[in-house]
């Protein structure tokens, strides 16, 4: 007997074996493919029937019955003709599919087949037909139980008999810990019969208006409101709804944390699992290390603005940014130095700086650097804890990033994750990075799985016509080594800005004017709208490239004299120009 | 005394088992940058080299601006051109074959044999916003499959395709989607943009390995099919040379039309090919002049493994009297 239990042990210990020599990767990879196995089959898509709505109804009848006539007419005629019917049918499929505005997502929460979404998942108007189709797509008819618009959320019912569902999550989860997106993104219930998923860490968790938010860096398309949001474990922390997202417009999710009595009582009652998967153990909590180490030199600069900048890049296109403007910081020095990225106080009236602790500081810029992106800011304050600046680290392809950011002061930092893109760019100075870099954590520091500094986030681009975007997974990072290169001249008070160049400030629509920027010298000296250009000083112009390279030779504050036609009349404007910063490589 | 060893080896196996941060960035360093030598810019936007033959994978949509010949740079080798050999519009993927003057060493990357699954890691090479002209290295984005679908005809962006959320932006189009054994799964095509605004979501797409492999085995089975434009309006295209897998043509066969429709040029013949086999077609029909006279003939479409696998069954005796040979020259000496 004891033999035998020797033997078996001895096979179990051989069978671990080669788990010890595997890749490093393919174990975590394992963990993330099981782990979205698991979590799969509790995620819907939800969907209207949109041939029920009144109205159209009598279109969709006719046009059934037009296929139907066709359809007896075609049996008489050749095979690839009804080839070419399908054909048609999957092309109206493609159209009804690439109209995407009618299909969000759910989570299965209780083996009575009660769902969860977000309010703003549905349609105010209940007359229409809600359906579900689950794992392996299959449909049901969804009836909805309830909408909580306090909490944002509505639960709907299918009548199915034990599905597999979530185990729901009460308590908060940590910035920087790893979490699955699991939704309906792209029709991916409907074509490939199992929800997608999209993988991050969280941000940060804040309330507003008394609902709490789990802020990700994960993506997130209009379909996945109202799909699960999974931490490590393949409990549900929450319920998808990016609507929420104001500024980083990451993947959002509302918390289920304080949530009414009767709608927890509707939940399943499966516990939340107490085991994490190992490797998602040890990578989170060596990213949350890291982050704590350096977090208490992280802090927020607060921009105030008093006129117009530029467009804001992201929502509204003619919104314009905000007057203050809250971006990241680095202390780099226990007396006050802080260093920041230099598109966060380029047109700023007035800098404060708020540590850690949420103490407010007037602060006063030092010198800067517009082509590096840097700017140094000095403040009133001693003792504080400055983060280290060391040329031993390794900056290499492949390794992690972790993007430490603080844009509201009485809030946690903001963690994002990411790798190096690239250990070269912009002529060496930087290194670029997948981890999502807005205008929230620029400034901010970069740093890798030990807690070191690699970098601090910078190269926001704001202009919408511009290329890299927001969080658009090419973001840049001035390297450690070029801020201790740049440092001493920025500490003698080097002022480095880009140089001015002659700006009118308008947009054409074809050869018209449509569009007179707020605060340009255009408006001020009475371009309208609908003009078109026919002559600058003089000199006729025939389209608006011709105008436009005339009017870039230009100097700042030079006279010109253009003529325009309006109302069919020519007139003549004379203008001063402006001036706009020219943004150099 | 051997069972404790055992025990306390059982008990530590966990431990072990702990995934190391730092060795997963060491691994990840070096998968990065052992593919990153096969990348080839196409243009301002991204491309791969895989197989022995110098042929580049991108999108239909990269080189759709080039009409013969495409621009490649490859970082540390130089500039070259590249013939376009076959085109598959539906599907989004192009290939192109380098035109070498003289022998340069190329690394290349493999092509996948097993399908992804939803979880997977995989990573993008490319050339996003243009940012690795400079450097002409590419940039890496870490990210997951995010599903895979497999209804036909109906999906907005690819069919069969990959979605992922490692980023793809302008200019990472074409450039490969990687899996971390350093296996070519996907051409990194098209994102999903919000509210018409070039902001990042998280849903990318990828061009499916289907519509890749049916592009390259078509390569292959017409391996050294070259054709020439002809201004006759009649006769499009003409034969160069032939070959092995395509016994039925012989060389200066003038090429009317296929399956009935006339084509341009060779590379949207051999992406028409492809897309038919793609769907399940097993054979096509050619009308061809040979030496003045019209003729039809008809090519069965298969796959380079199922030519392997009937040339395997036919050569089982060849391969064995080889080994016989060598066995006697051997015993010869």
């Amino acid at each position: 007997m004891k033999s035998s239990i020797q033997k078996i042990l001895f096979l179990l210990v051989l069978a671990l074996c080669p788990l010890l020599h595997g890749g490093e990767i393919e174990k975590i990879e394992n963990e993330y493919i099981e782990l979205a196995n698991k979590i799969s089959p509790a995620v819907v898509s939800l969907y209207y029937d949109l041939n029920k709505i009144e109205g159209k109804k009598n279109q969709v009848d006719n046009s059934e019955g037009d296929s139907g006539n066709k359809g007896k007419a075609k049996k008489v005629k050749e095979d690839k003709k009804i080839e070419k019917k399908d054909e048609t049918e999957v092309e109206n499929r493609r159209r009804s599919y690439s109209s995407y505005m009618y299909q969000k997502s759910g989570v299965i929460v209780s083996d009575q087949g009660h769902i969860l979404t977000s309010i703003n998942a549905l349609f105010k108007e209940e007359s229409m037909i809600l359906n579900a189709r689950l794992f392996g797509g299959k449909s049901y008819k969804v009836e909805i139980v309830k909408k909580y618009p306090k909490q944002k959320l509505a639960l709907l019912k299918i009548d199915i008999k034990t599905p597999k569902y979530f185990a729901v999550e009460k308590r908060l989860p940590k910035s920087g810990s790893f979490v699955m997106a699991a939704t309906d993104e792209m029709f991916a219930i409907s074509l490939s019969k199992r929800c997608a998923i999209q993988t991050g860490v969280v941000c940060q968790v804040s309330s507003v208006d008394g609902i709490t938010y789990i802020e990700t860096d994960t993506g997130s398309g209009s379909s996945s409101f109202g799909g699960a949001l999974s931490n490590a474990k393949g409990d549900l922390i929450g319920v998808i709804d990016s609507f929420c997202s104001n500024d980083r417009w990451f993947c959002t999710a509302i918390a289920l944390n304080n949530l009414p009595k009767e709608l927890t009582e509707k939940f399943g009652k499966k516990e939340v699992e107490k085991t994490l998967p190992s490797g998602l153990a040890t990578l989170t909590s060596c990213f949350q290390n890291a982050a704590d180490k350096i977090k208490d030199s992280v802090v927020t600069v607060v921009a105030e603005r008093k006129y117009w900048t530029r467009k804001k890049f992201i929502g509204d296109r003619h919104k314009q940014r905000p007057e203050s403007g809250r971006a990241s910081g680095l202390v780099i020095d226990s007396e006050g130095l802080v260093l920041t990225s230099y598109n966060n106080i380029e047109t700023a009236e007035s800098l404060d700086v708020v540590l850690a602790d949420e103490k407010k500081y007037k602060a006063e810029i030092v010198g800067f650097d517009a082509y590096q992106d840097v700017a140094l800011l000095k403040i009133k304050a001693e003792g504080l804890k400055a983060i280290s600046l060391s040329k031993d680290v390794e900056i290499k392809t492949g390794y992690f990033t972790v993007v430490v950011g603080r844009d509201q002061p009485d809030k946690e930092v903001t963690i994002a994750t990411g790798i190096v893109a690239s250990d070269s760019r912009k002529s060496g100075k930087s290194f670029e990075t997948d981890a999502p870099i807005n205008f929230a954590n620029s400034g901010g520091a970069v740093i890798d799985i030990k807690g070191q500094l690699m970098g601090m986030a910078a190269y926001v681009n704001e202009d919408p016509s511009a290329l890299q975007g927001v969080n658009s997974g090419v973001g840049f990072c001035l390297s450690v080594n070029s801020i201790i290169k740049i440092l001493p001249k920025l500490k003698k008070g080097e002022k480095k800005s880009f140089p001015l160049q002659a700006y009118l400030g308008i947009s054409f629509d074809g050869d018209v004017i449509n569009q007179i920027y707020k605060g340009s010298s255009a408006e001020k000296y009475g371009l309208k709208v609908k003009d078109k250009p026919v002559a600058i000083n003089g000199k006729k112009v025939s389209n608006n490239k011709e105008f436009t390279s005339k009017i870039k030779k230009t100097k700042v504050e030079q006279k010109v004299k253009i003529t325009v036609l309006r109302d069919g009349e020519e007139k003549e404007v004379e203008v001063v120009m402006g001036s706009k910063a020219k943004r150099g490589r | 005394m051997k069972s404790i060893l055992c025990v306390v080896c059982f008990l530590m196996g966990p431990f072990f088992l702990q995934a190391d941060p730092e060795k997963i960035q060491e691994e990840l360093h070096e998968v990065v940058t052992s593919t990153s030598k096969a990348f080839a810019h196409v243009g301002l936007a991204s491309g791969v080299m895989i197989g022995d033959k110098h042929y580049i994978l991108t999108n239909e949509h990269v080189v759709a601006r080039f009409k013969k010949e495409a621009p490649i740079t490859i970082n540390g080798v130089g500039r070259f051109k590249a013939k376009i050999l076959a085109i598959d519009k539906d599907g989004d993927a192009a290939l192109l074959e380098l035109i070498l003057n003289k022998e340069v060493k190329l690394s290349s990357i493999r092509l996948a044999e097993d399908k992804v699954t939803p979880g997977q890691w995989v990573f993008t090479l490319g050339n996003p916003y243009g940012v690795a002209t400079q450097t002409k290295v590419p940039s890496v984005s870490l990210g997951v499959v995010c599903s895979q679908d497999k209804e036909e005809g109906v999906h907005p962006m690819y069919d069969n395709g990959i979605q992922t959320d490692a980023s793809i932006n302008p200019g990472n189009s074409g450039g490969p989607v990687i899996n971390m054994k350093g296996e070519f799964v996907g051409i990194a095509g098209k994102h999903r943009t919000r509210f018409g605004n070039r902001c990042q979501t998280g849903s990318n797409f990828a061009v499916g390995m289907d519509v890749v492999l049916g592009l390259v085995d078509r390569a292959k089975v017409f391996d050294g099919y070259n054709v020439v434009k002809k201004l006759n309006t009649s006769v499009k295209s003409k034969i160069l040379k032939v070959g092995n897998s395509v016994s039925e043509f012989k060389k200066d066969d003038e090429i009317v039309c296929l399956d009935g429709k006339v084509f341009e040029d060779g590379k949207n013949l051999l992406g028409y090919m492809a897309r038919q086999c793609l769907h399940g077609v097993d054979s096509c029909t050619f009308e061809i002049k040979r030496a003045g006279k019209k003729m039809s003939i008809n090519i069965k479409l298969r796959t380079v493994k199922e030519i392997e696998k009937e040339e395997e069954s036919k050569g089982e005796n060849g391969e064995e009297k080889k080994v016989r040979r060598k066995k006697t020259k051997k015993k010869k000496k």
